[in-house]
């Protein structure tokens, strides 16, 4: 009996042996777990920075590559554009050209006008000297802009010689521009008064110049004053269109 | 230390930190629990701990949890701490009986081997067995006895061997 306890006790010990282990290899399994576990809260905290960073450098990336491949597709028909490009090129290269062309026209119509009527009303050798000192001083777009005023002067200059009288009141210069541009009844009224206006700038700039010149032209006497201020010159009236036929009229007479 | 080598570590030295907690809070559950809580500090110093350091500062780890339990289990009982930290962990022949457990066990029939098996080292209750074997509960409870006088004779003879 007593071995039989001891065989017993022996089997429960071997048997315990077994359970120890047994819930050993379970506790390392659990612990196995709880690692993994751990790591993964590691790799869930850590990696979704890293992909937040990497993600939009990838859709960048793809992005980039899509518009390269819609480059190097688009690209072979883009050989076409520039075949209109030329076109328009040309246009306008002929465009400026014409420009350039009329410009100097003007220009070298405005000398001969000039001295078409000088040659005919006063003496040539001063009027030249005179009108070269003038060119040479000023730059070249007042120059120009000079030359085609001068132009515009001399039609005007032309027309008022002819049929009008010097002091009578102008055909205007409205009337002049008039005769040149017809306006449209469609036309708006600031698209008809602005080469007007151009041309009455134009001739208070010519006036102006005029007066910084006295060589070229006598200012007008400013002595008589009127509680209004200075009276007002009958030449003015015409801007330097007046000032020029007095003067061509003085040097006449 | 990588996660592997981590892991490793820990397993080996599991039964080690199971006995130490158990000899102080004398719970093998709340043993288990102090288990895992090293584990866990462990794991959150891995960058800094050695693999040959490992040892001792995780049985050092496990013993502070145990005490720390054991406060919280029985707070009026005055804890000698010191003596708790110098003690040595209990020397176990565990894997040694183990061995001779499953050696002894191996040579049953195998019906009554996996009834052993799955009673003590798996754990299974013997309604699991039925389901798990097919077996009605009678016929796991005879092939469990029958598995114990088995058992007996083995020891015998293996005493018989050894004295021999």
């Amino acid at each position: 009996m007593n071995t039989e306890n001891e065989m017993n006790e022996e089997v429960r010990q071997l048997l315990d042996s077994l359970e120890e282990h047994g819930k050993n290899v379970r506790r390392q399994q659990e612990l196995s777990d709880l690692i993994d576990r751990l790591a993964e809260e590691e790799k869930t905290v850590a990696m979704p920075r890293k992909h937040r960073k990497l993600t939009p450098l990838w859709w960048a990336m793809g992005a980039a590559a899509a518009c390269l491949l819609l480059w190097l597709l688009v690209k072979p028909n883009a050989k076409q554009q520039p075949e209109m490009e030329q076109e328009i090129l040309v246009e306008t290269t002929k465009a400026v050209d014409s420009v350039k062309t009329e410009v100097p026209e003007v220009i070298l119509e405005a000398p001969v006008a000039e001295e078409e009527l000088l040659a005919a009303e006063t003496t040539n050798e001063t009027e030249k000297s005179e009108s070269g000192l003038l060119r040479s001083s000023l730059p070249r777009n007042d120059v120009q802009e000079k030359h085609k005023n001068e132009t515009i002067q001399e039609q005007l200059l032309a027309e008022n010689t002819t049929t009008e009288p010097l002091e009578s009141p102008k055909p205007t210069d409205t009337a002049n521009i008039g005769s040149n541009h017809t306006p449209i009844e469609s036309e708006t009224p600031s698209a008809v008064q602005k080469p007007q206006r151009r041309v009455i700038r134009s001739l208070n700039l010519v006036c102006y110049d005029c007066q910084k010149n006295p060589e070229f032209i006598t200012k007008p006497v400013m002595e008589d004053r009127t509680i209004f201020g200075h009276p007002q010159d009958p030449h003015m009236k015409n801007g330097s269109l007046a000032f020029e036929i007095k003067r061509n009229k003085t040097l006449e007479q | 230390m990588t996660t592997e080598e981590f892991k490793r570590d820990i397993l080996r030295l599991q039964a080690r930190l199971q006995r130490t907690a158990e000899s102080i809070i004398g719970d093998p559950d709340s043993a288990a629990d102090a288990v895992q809580e090293t584990v866990i500090t462990l794991w959150e110093q891995r960058a800094t701990i050695k693999s040959q350091g490992m040892e001792k500062l995780s049985l050092t780890i496990v013993k502070r949890r145990s005490i720390d339990l054991l406060r919280k289990q029985k707070p009026t009982i005055p804890i000698d701490t010191e003596s708790l930290m110098l003690a040595e962990p209990p020397q176990d022949d565990l894997e040694e009986r183990y061995r001779l457990a499953r050696k002894l066990v191996d040579q049953l029939p195998q019906r009554q081997r996996n009834a052993i098996l799955m009673k003590y080292e798996d754990g299974l209750s013997v309604e699991e067995i039925e389901k798990a074997t097919g077996m009605s509960s009678t016929h796991v409870y005879a092939t469990l006895s029958r598995a114990y006088k088995s058992l007996r004779e083995a020891i015998k003879q293996y005493i018989k061997e050894e004295q021999g």
